[in-house]
């Protein structure tokens, strides 16, 4: 057969592939909306002016850069295409095929810059793997996680077009558009998602490792100087910063069931089984909930963290061990590709503990080293890779069949659900979704045990059992019975409730009269007792505040209403909506003084663009009225 | 002098056309005959079978339908993929379609052989061990096995698919090996040659596996033709490290099994238990059984083939029957002459070699029935090579136009004889008749055919059968059951199927012996067949829905007799949900007995839709849920997704 006609071959099979994967995931479009779907993309309105579509891009607040490069795919697809989220998934699928295509792009180009033979097909067979590999159906059927996969494409392209740049470099070219073409897509990458940054050090890595800042053969002083002081000096100013504001990002570790020492420990253990579930994936216990992980309090506790943590440093050893030879060192930057790409989301910051899609970028690393392996098998035993390429063809199928069930199950919720609680029988969250099922279907007794359940595998407080458990009732229309525990007792505590999404549940469904048998007056009552009498020492968050507000709003109790709010902006004194609140009940209240001060603290914030579009509406509503 | 065109194609070295001629005669005669009719097993594995039906339109619905059969411990999945295939190529599963599909791979194994063979007897040639034309013995080896009237219960049976397809990777496993070394003989290989070899061939053997677990006889019949043919030759010179190396291969087998025997007997044991004979009886049997299936491949008797032979005689000790202690003998003294003329008859040894381990596992210690004419698919190939060569040997002796007249009768008995026999398993009806006929002492033929004319009663209207033929169908039907009962008189199947028969159509019959009670009293010691379960399950439907009056009374006491002696209690909740169900029980009585059966079997899958459709009747949200979570949950291979799938379609919590 011909070069060119092997190529074409090689070239149509993957073409197949694609389209088998975009078949694979069809179904996953049917599945539900799922947590942060609910804030960031569902959320959205369609019918929108310009101004607000602007606002809608920049006003997401899931990173501290807003995601806006994510946002903006969100916004226009559904002002084009509607507020349907099967178009949001539909479109993560096509991005995932694009993802794809553009691994294989770029595993070519490095296998071919450095001098390996026959690279298409080992490249398009590693990529196909990657394509296929079932760890992906939570983030490609994760509308919100878009973020990651727009994040790791552009990624992708900021290693593609440094691939480019190299080879023009290599040819005595300076390229510098090139160079601005990295740059551009990087920034990119840092707006779809802000661990987009871990592409800078994963490209310095691959020059100083990969290619060894080789030009021609021999080393280029200067490329390395360059190389090694921007790697030195990215080093030095994440280490800067948090020497300096430590709290900006560890802060957070107060609302976390665990300490930094103990992340940092658990994701030691964490890291390999990511790896385990690339290489040799279990299907079953794959998901979006998996808050059940078992937290390391200690190297010994359990004892597979110091485990862990010694195969880790053994793989570094080894990996600085054998970076003497060119293969060792390309081997060390695949170890380092996965480790650095965990960099953002899987050390310091307190982040939740486990998720899938966080692999989307670093687990390119394995496939990488995959085809690594493969094209030096190629270069020293072509024979044997033949074969070994139609066992990874092979291999391709099987993570299809898995991943195709995976699909199936992520198409339902009902599925998703059954899925979740038979994989994680000791995960909160999975307990929680199946006491609402049950309250759903009417079974409020079923709800209630799921929800004592998921009440024993966290350490939320009992008034926010509480809550979940009227919450519940309401659903089922079905009030609790007196001997129900926890009951109004549990809100009799220092800091009663902790949970704002599952009193948001509870406020909205008593706003709107969703749950006839509950005496909404008798319950605010009781909040008012807990957290306003004089003597009160209860404290919640500003958003308990803010949400108990609401309630009392609803039942037009404008003075308590006025109380939660003072104590919601006496912890965040420019919260606009804390002052919008406010400005409402104090208008109500007759406060004019303080109605006007507020308006005036309303404007100055207009000025300085911090109200949102809704906001301005509302604030203009009050200025009409003057 | 140009030689004629008759010499050219007798003198050809690679009469091709032979071969070309032999498939399309197989075409002609297997096609003209593979009929409309699925039979016996077809109907649980394929149109009995919701997973495989798929439309294709879902990539998962290829997964669930590769892992749909519950044949084997690996479910088969390349054969049923191909079979699901079909279903989405016709739309509709298609008897006829899939004994086509079935002809087409029983012609490629045709064509793969032919190459085989003349690598095989290529090798042989040049190390000057047989003198003969390779092309021409290898067309007519490939030739005797495409035609062999041995093979119709294989072709024309689609399930038996499984059998063709792990045949197929076997055979191209043998090319590829033979192709491979007998250039290593000659010149020798480089280690990353046979590394790359190695690793080809256990893809093949992945294949294989996947179609049916047998393929992994490959394994050891490699190491067969190492030691028949190649016998450590590796360059041009014998490498005696590698000869013993071949030996040592064809052994560990043995040794494996031995250890595995001695370590785990259970392993090979526990089968045994659903079996009415032990492991020692089958031994004896199956040397007895190997020598017969000899005899069908070198002397086609079609008269006393069949489908059912459960009229073969166990033997219960060395000298019971007599024949079982020569059987043994001569197989080792074939084994012994073998081994010892493996020089001068080296196809001697590979075809008793390919023989036997082509037959070690079905035919040997698992606890398997004892006699299937498909286990010769794979096995007779080394037959068929011998026997081609002999025969190629013994026209070379005979004068140009004798020669060609032998041929061409050879030729046509063959395919007569492949006629007659695929004319037979074109329709159930016949098959069943023929069976019967051809062995009627063997229970199943009398049970099979039986059932066939009461099926054909059912569907007299369909069949557009006249009432006189249906009544007579019915009567024959029923006369064949009560030969069954005679042939014997414990045959659980007979009982019930007289017993259902005569309540229903033939009262003043069953006034006359008491069915249910010799039923019960048949019972303690015997081991229920598959045909002995479904003829329980039609008979619990029909007390239930009072077709065959049975006073509930007698009901329960024939229940507790089935749990007390015959049937695991989650088989006899089974039973009690069907007599239940057709009683028109409510749903709260049905579920009780569902649920007690999940809760002592929870993994018993096929019990959830029922279960499911209870609840869903009754309006019980919360059952459904909980049972539809308990599903998922013991699904671990989640091989019922699209009927869970199905479940929750369109519903949204």
């Amino acid at each position: 057969m011909s070069v060119r006609l092997t190529r074409f071959c090689l070239i149509a099979t993957f073409g197949v592939l694609l389209a088998a994967t975009a078949w694979l995931y069809a179904p996953g479009i049917h599945g539900p909306a799922l947590l942060d779907d609910r804030t960031s993309v569902t959320l959205l309105e369609t019918d929108v002016d310009s101004r607000q579509l602007v606002e809608q891009v920049l006003g997401d607040g899931s990173g501290p850069l807003g995601r806006p490069v994510t946002m903006a795919t969100f916004v226009v697809e559904r002002a084009l295409l509607g507020a349907d989220l099967r178009w949001s998934k539909a479109i993560n699928i096509a991005l995932h095929v694009i993802n794809g295509v553009l691994l294989a792009w770029f595993i070519l180009l490095l296998l071919r810059g450095s001098g390996y033979s026959g690279s298409l097909a080992v490249a398009l067979l590693a990529a196909g793997l990657w394509l296929v590999s079932p760890l992906w159906v939570s983030t490609v059927l994760y509308a919100v996680q878009r973020m990651a996969m727009l994040a790791c494409t552009f990624m992708l392209l900021t290693l593609i077009a440094y691939l480019h740049w190299r080879a023009a470099y290599v040819r005595g070219q300076s390229g510098v558009w090139r160079l601005l073409v990295v740059g551009g897509c990087a920034v990119l990458a840092v707006f779809a998602k802000e661990n987009g940054i871990v592409v800078l050090p994963v490209l310095l890595l691959l020059e100083l490792l990969w290619f060894g800042c080789r030009r021609s053969g021999v080393v280029d002083r200067r490329l390395l100087a360059i190389a090694l002081g921007l790697l030195a000096l990215g080093t030095l100013f994440v280490v800067s910063v948090f020497l300096v504001v430590p709290e900006r990002f560890l802060a957070h570790y107060s609302l976390r069931e665990f300490t930094l020492e103990e992340r940092l420990l658990t994701q030691g253990r964490i890291l390999w089984d990511y790896l385990g579930q690339l290489v040799w994936p279990q299907t079953a216990r794959m998901g979006l909930y998996h808050d059940d992980v078992l937290l390391s309090h200690s190297l010994t506790d359990p004892v597979a963290t110091l485990h862990a943590l010694l195969a880790w440093g053994g793989v570094l050893v080894a990996a600085a061990v054998t970076s003497g030879f060119v293969l060792g060192r390309r081997v060390a930057f695949c170890i380092l590709f996965y480790l650095v790409g965990h960099s953002v989301e899987s050390t310091v910051l307190p982040l939740e503990l486990y998720f899938e899609h966080r692999n989307y970028f670093p687990g390119i690393a394995v496939f990488l080293l995959a085809a690594l392996l493969l094209a030096e098998l190629q270069q020293r035993w072509r024979r044997v890779a033949a074969p070994v390429m139609a066992y990874l063809a092979l291999g391709l199928v099987v993570l299809s069949f898995n991943t195709s069930s995976q699909v199936e199950i992520w198409s339902n919720s009902y599925l998703l659900r059954f899925n979740q609680i038979n994989a994680h029988p000791t995960s909160f969250r999975a307990n929680a979704d199946m006491a609402v099922m049950f309250a759903r279907a009417g079974s409020l007794e079923r709800a209630l045990e799921y929800s004592a359940r998921a009440h024993e595998h966290t350490r939320e407080r009992a008034g926010d059992r509480y809550m979940r458990n009227l919450a519940l009732s309401c659903i089922a229309g079905q009030p609790l019975s007196a001997t129900q525990e926890p009951n109004r007792q549990a809100l009799v505590a220092e800091r009663p409730l902790s949970s704002v999404p599952t009193l948001h549940t509870l406020v909205k469904m008593l706003q709107n009269d969703e749950c006839r048998h509950l005496d909404r007056s008798a319950l605010a009552d009781t909040f008012a007792a807990v957290y306003l009498r004089p003597q009160a020492e209860a404290t919640a968050s500003g958003n308990i505040y803010a949400l108990l507000a609401v309630l009392e709003n609803a039942l037009g109790r404008y003075a308590n209403a006025y109380e939660y709010t003072a104590r919601f902006l006496a912890e965040s004194p420019q919260a606009t909506r804390g002052l919008l609140m406010q400005l409402h009940f104090s208008t109500a209240l007759g406060k004019v003084e303080e109605a006007d001060d507020l308006k005036q603290r309303l404007l100055l914030l207009q000025d300085a663009g911090a109200l949102s579009v809704v906001d301005q509406e509302t604030l203009a509503l009050y200025l009409e009225t003057d | 002098m140009q030689p004629s065109p008759l010499a050219a194609v007798v003198t050809n070295p690679q009469p091709r056309w032979l071969l070309v001629l032999l498939l399309g005669l197989a075409v002609i005669v297997y096609a003209g005959n593979a009929g409309n009719d699925f039979l016996f097993d077809d109907i649980p594995a394929l149109s009995g079978n919701e997973l495989v039906q798929i439309s294709g339109a879902r990539f998962d619905e290829w997964r669930t339908a590769a892992f749909s059969s519950n044949a084997g411990p690996l479910s088969r999945p390349l054969t049923m993929v191909s079979f699901a295939l079909q279903h989405v190529l016709d739309g509709e599963f298609s008897a006829r379609s899939l004994k086509l599909g079935n002809l087409a791979i029983h012609l490629a194994i045709g064509i793969l052989l032919f190459f085989l063979f003349r690598g095989l007897l290529g090798a042989l040639v040049l190390q000057g061990r047989v003198q003969c034309h390779a092309g021409w013995v290898a067309a007519v080896a490939a030739g005797l096995w495409l035609l062999h009237p041995l093979h119709v219960s294989t072709v024309l049976y689609a399930v038996q698919r499984m059998a063709q397809l792990s045949t197929l990777f076997v055979v191209l496993g043998l090319f590829l090996f033979v192709r491979w070394r007998s250039r290593w003989a000659v010149q020798g290989a480089r280690i990353d040659e046979v590394v790359a070899a190695a690793l080809w061939l256990f893809l093949v053997v992945i294949f294989a596996v996947l179609s049916k677990e047998n393929g992994a006889l490959l394994l050891w019949l490699v190491p067969a033709v190492e030691v028949a043919v190649y016998r450590g030759r590796w360059a041009g010179r014998r490498l005696p490290l590698l000869a013993s190396a071949g030996w040592i291969l064809l052994l560990l087998p043995l040794a494996l099994i031995a250890l595995i025997f001695w370590l785990s007997p259970e392993t090979f044991l526990g089968g045994y238990a659903q079996r009415n004979f032990t492991l020692e009886e089958r031994l004896l049997t199956q040397s007895r059984v190997l020598w017969q299936y000899v005899g069908w491949i070198v002397w086609p008797n079609i008269l006393s083939m069949g489908f059912q032979h459960d009229d073969i005689v166990l033997s219960s000790g060395w000298l019971n029957p007599l024949s079982t202690l020569i059987a043994v003998l001569a197989w080792l003294a074939v084994l012994a002459l073998a081994v010892w003329q493996r020089a001068r008859w080296p196809l001697l040894l590979l075809a008793v070699l390919v023989y036997l381990v082509g037959h070690s596992m079905e035919s040997s210690f698992l606890a398997l029935e004892m006699v299937y004419e498909h286990r010769n698919y794979l096995p007779s190939i080394g037959v068929c090579l011998l026997l081609g060569f002999a025969l190629v040997e013994l026209l070379r002796r005979l004068s140009f136009a004798g020669c060609a007249a032998a041929s061409c009768a050879l030729v046509a008995v063959f395919a007569l004889l492949l006629s007659v026999r695929s004319h037979t398993w074109s329709d159930d009806l016949t098959l069943s008749r023929t069976n019967v006929a051809r062995h009627p002492a063997s229970v199943r033929s009398n049970y099979f055919y039986g059932n066939a004319l009461l099926r054909q009663y059912r569907l007299r209207e369909s069949l557009g059968l006249s009432e006189k033929d249906a009544e007579a169908s019915l009567a024959v039907g029923r006369h064949y059951m009560e030969l069954m009962h005679q042939r014997d008189p414990a045959d659980i199947g007979a009982l019930v199927m007289l017993y259902y028969l005569d309540s229903l159509f033939f009262p003043e019959l069953g006034a006359q012996t008491d069915w249910l009670s010799t039923l019960q009293a048949a019972l303690p010691g015997r081991v229920l067949k598959a045909s002995d379960r479904n003829a329980l399950q039609v008979l619990a439907e029909c007390m239930g829905d009072g077709k065959c009056a049975t006073e509930e009374v007698e009901v329960e006491k024939l229940f507790a007799a089935l749990g007390r002696y015959s049937l695991t209690p989650s088989d006899l909740d089974s039973l009690r949900y069907s007599y239940l169900q057709a009683s028109g029980a409510p749903p709260g009585e049905l579920l009780a007995v569902l649920e007690d059966a999940l809760a002592r079997a929870p993994g018993q899958l096929s019990y959830y839709p029922y279960l499911l459709a209870q609840y869903s009747e009754l309006g019980d949200a919360e059952g459904l849920l909980r049972s539809a979570g308990q599903w998922m949950q013991y699904d671990t291979n989640r091989r019922q997704l699209p009927l869970q799938r199905q479940l929750f379609a369109g519903a949204k919590p």
